[in-house]
């Protein structure tokens, strides 16, 4: 090819990535602008016992889930891969499956509809955070091929939804029981937040259990080694005990109500630690990739 | 026997266990491991932290999970998710299928009929489990009770299975050269072995034929396949192709491609009396067209220090390394000592080598180039590929899998099917309702409510 033409093909591309980017970010900030006014809809609803203006958040949150989603499968059609490979992809496709999720659980589960205050502004958040992590387009590459890690990564994603919403209801139970906050009596009673706060822990143990089975048997896949006891397995491992611990305590120990949401708490601290900082821990297969 | 056993099922036995085992990881990440840090790392660390370094010695602490403490934790750990899980099965067993009216069941009277109630408790989705004249009694879920048992019997075979692979694996790593042989009982580069494991020994020669690799313009791996073969005794051969999330499997053994992968330069060093000095120098391969990867050598019969470097692409322009740029400094390495200091409680002295490198001469060299090298004369006579593969022989596996699935379908049974029943006994001309959940009962009182709800409509007409 001559020298030219393959210039002009090269200042071609670079274009028409800039323009990929453009419309990347152009419809992901669209989404989080439209969260932002459905958060704001539902907690003026929420607080000042406005129904219409919760239920109007609602028509809101899916319009912005509609831009949302159309900014992950324009991406996904771009690079060829899934939403998992730099850390904008990630954050953002956590915050569209704790959306999703949280929608079809509320189907479900009509009662857990107050854990949107925490829910909605947590989406656009992450978005807006992972739009600080400049998009990038990377290729996949062939050890992420693999069946067994888009189970890995979709489950941990799945549990992180759980949890929030678990982590919600805890906050809810402290808030109730130490505060008089008139819009805190729109949620159920302190007995029932706190079976809501169990139920959703228990998916979340269960979620990251699966996450972290998939990934080990992708690994043995991979390179025939199933666990390596790198900083980010380690951490998950940690993360995923505690689960189990809190679990046990509240089932056998009685630790129910406040004690329970307090370490709930901590239990999500670690759950974050482990999912967006282990990987800067350490030298490991996963920071090769995620660093 | 029942003592022990009772020991075991002990919710306190169970949550110290729990936190012995996060206290054993905790200290896993704390301390430096052997199997992932470098020899250079680990004194690092114990020069640093003498104190925690003599009880690391003591207790295994850098190399925690091979030590027999943490394989007893983990046993007895084991055992009591394994005892707890028959306890479950049993009251699972019982909860499924047992049959007759729970004695102190109680709830709401009804003047409904027979008919109307079966119906009724029927279209709101629980089942019929079992009849006593009059008496019902329906279960929703009835297969929920199993949630818990499935839940825990699902960790205890991953559990069962880790173990397993753990003392039974052998795990050897080499790293070959295209047209290079490695003989069946060769010295592998990375050998482990589980306790039960016993030495690593191939059934046969492996010679590796090709290495291919492909990249994206982006300079990331796109793809990499090897194909190398088993050699016999006899000269039979076996030819295999592996690749990233392609593995074979040969005779018990599978094969991985590893990750490593570069080029090998066969140097040729000549002094001025014509004394040759041949070595092959394996370099991983760049990351990037215009970065170069290193690597140190010392040569039997040269007094110097190798530096060398390479580049994929001489002219920085691509990244399949297809005309490589090797650069190589001769370098002198002078050491004295640079001062002690320590001394003191633990009586340790720390010495500080200070080390100082004059470099003697540079040489860049394209395949076939013959070029002066300070008192030498190199040339980079030809450039091959090199590529790792790992060898694994282990058994357990399919454990991980299966607990995989328990699990799964424990926690969907647990969290999205918790039972729930209803017993109907008969009461003068009605029914009295009694209703409870296994669990989260207040999540589905509403679902009785409607029931109620729905059968007064009909006694009301």
């Amino acid at each position: 090819m001559p020298a030219r033409r393959k210039e002009s093909c090269g200042r071609f591309r670079e274009k028409r990535e800039m323009n990929d980017f453009m419309v990347y970010v152009m419809l992901h900030w669209g989404a989080v602008v439209v969260y932002a006014l459905a958060t704001v809809l539902n907690v003026y609803g929420l607080i000042f016992e406005k129904d219409r203006h919760e239920g109007a958040s609602y028509y809101v949150v899916y319009a912005g889930l509609a831009l949302h989603s159309a900014a992950v499968l324009y991406w996904w059609n771009i690079t060829g891969h899934g939403p998992y490979i730099t850390r904008n992809e990630v954050l953002s496709s956590d915050a569209w499956i704790m959306l999703v999720l949280f929608l079809a659980f509320f189907r479900m589960f009509p009662r857990i509809k107050p854990a949107s205050i925490v829910v909605f502004p947590a989406t656009f958040l992450l978005i807006a955070l992972g739009l600080f992590f400049n998009p990038e387009l990377q290729s996949l590459p062939p050890t992420f091929r693999s069946i067994w890690l888009v189970m890995h990564i979709s489950f941990y994603k799945i549990a992180l939804a759980t949890i929030i919403v678990a982590v919600s209801f805890s906050v809810f139970y402290i808030l109730k029981k130490r505060t008089r906050i008139s819009w805190l009596e729109r949620l159920p009673e302190l007995e029932t937040i706190d079976i809501y706060a169990y139920r959703f822990a228990g998916f979340g143990f269960t979620f990251w259990a699966i996450a972290m089975l998939a990934g080990s048997i992708w690994a043995h896949q991979a390179w025939g080694r199933f666990w390596g006891w790198d900083p980010v397995e380690t951490w998950s491992l940690i993360t995923w005990s505690f689960l189990g611990l809190h679990l046990h305590l509240r089932r056998f120990f009685k630790w129910r109500g406040e004690r329970s949401a307090y370490f709930y708490l901590a239990c999500f601290a670690l759950s974050v630690f482990a999912l967006f900082f282990a990987v800067h821990a350490g030298i490991s297969i996963h920071s090769e990739y995620f660093k | 026997m029942t003592k022990i056993k009772q020991l075991l099922l002990s919710r306190k036995t169970v949550l110290t266990l729990i936190l012995l085992i996060l206290a054993a990881v905790v200290t896993g990440y704390i301390f430096p491991q052997k199997f992932t840090a470098t020899g250079e790392q680990l004194q690092n660390w114990q020069d640093a932290y003498p104190f925690w370094s003599l009880w690391g010695n003591r207790l295994g602490l850098d190399h925690v999970y091979t030590t027999p403490w943490f394989a007893v934790l983990l046993l007895t750990f084991l055992i009591t998710l394994l005892l707890s899980t028959i306890e479950q099965v049993k009251f699972s067993y019982r909860k499924t299928f047992s049959r007759g009216i729970p004695p102190d069941a109680s709830g709401v009277n009804v003047s409904a009929s027979r008919e109307d109630i079966i119906v009724t408790i029927r279209d709101a989705g629980y089942r019929l489990a079992f009849h006593d004249g009059p008496n019902l009694r329906f279960i929703r879920h009835r297969w929920g009770h199993w949630g818990n048992a499935l839940l825990h019997a699902g960790i205890a075979v991953v559990i069962s299975a880790s173990l397993l692979i753990v003392i039974t694996e052998k795990r050897g790593l080499i790293h070959l050269v295209e047209g290079d042989t490695f003989p069946a009982g060769g010295q592998w580069l990375l050998e482990e072995t589980g306790i039960l494991g016993g030495r690593f020994i191939l059934p046969d020669a492996v010679r590796l034929e090709r290495s291919d690799i492909e990249f994206w313009e982006t300079d990331e791996i796109k793809s990499q396949t090897t194909v190398f073969s088993f050699v016999g005794a006899d000269g039979k051969e076996a030819r295999h192709k592996i690749g990233i999330n392609l593995n074979v499997n040969d005779r018990g053994l599978r094969i991985y491609q590893g990750r490593s992968f570069g080029e090998a330069f066969y140097v040729s060093l000549s002094d001025s009396n014509g004394k040759e000095f041949n070595s092959v120098f394996n370099l991983d391969h760049p990351f990037k067209r215009d970065k170069a990867s290193y690597g140190n050598f010392v040569l039997e019969g040269i007094p110097y220090t190798l530096k060398t470097k390479y580049y994929a692409d001489a002219e920085k322009r691509t990244i399949d390394g297809k005309d490589p740029l090797l650069v190589m400094r001769l370098v002198r390495i002078d050491q004295s000592l640079g001062g002690v200091t320590g001394g003191g409680k633990e009586g340790r002295l720390k010495m500080d080598i200070v080390k100082k490198e004059k470099v003697l001469a540079e040489v860049s060299l394209r395949a076939g180039e013959k070029k002066p090298f300070g008192p030498y004369t190199a040339k980079l006579v030809h450039v091959a590929k090199w590529t790792g593969l790992i060898f694994t022989k282990s058994t357990g596996m399919p454990g991980i899998f299966a607990g995989f699935f328990i699990i799964i379908i424990g926690g969907t049974l647990t969290y999205f099917m918790p039972p729930r029943e209803i017993n109907a006994v008969k009461e003068g001309e009605g029914f009295n309702l009694a209703w409870k959940a296994a669990k989260f009962g207040n999540l589905y009182e509403d679902e009785f409510k409607r029931i109620l709800e729905m059968l007064d409509q009909k006694g009301s007409r």
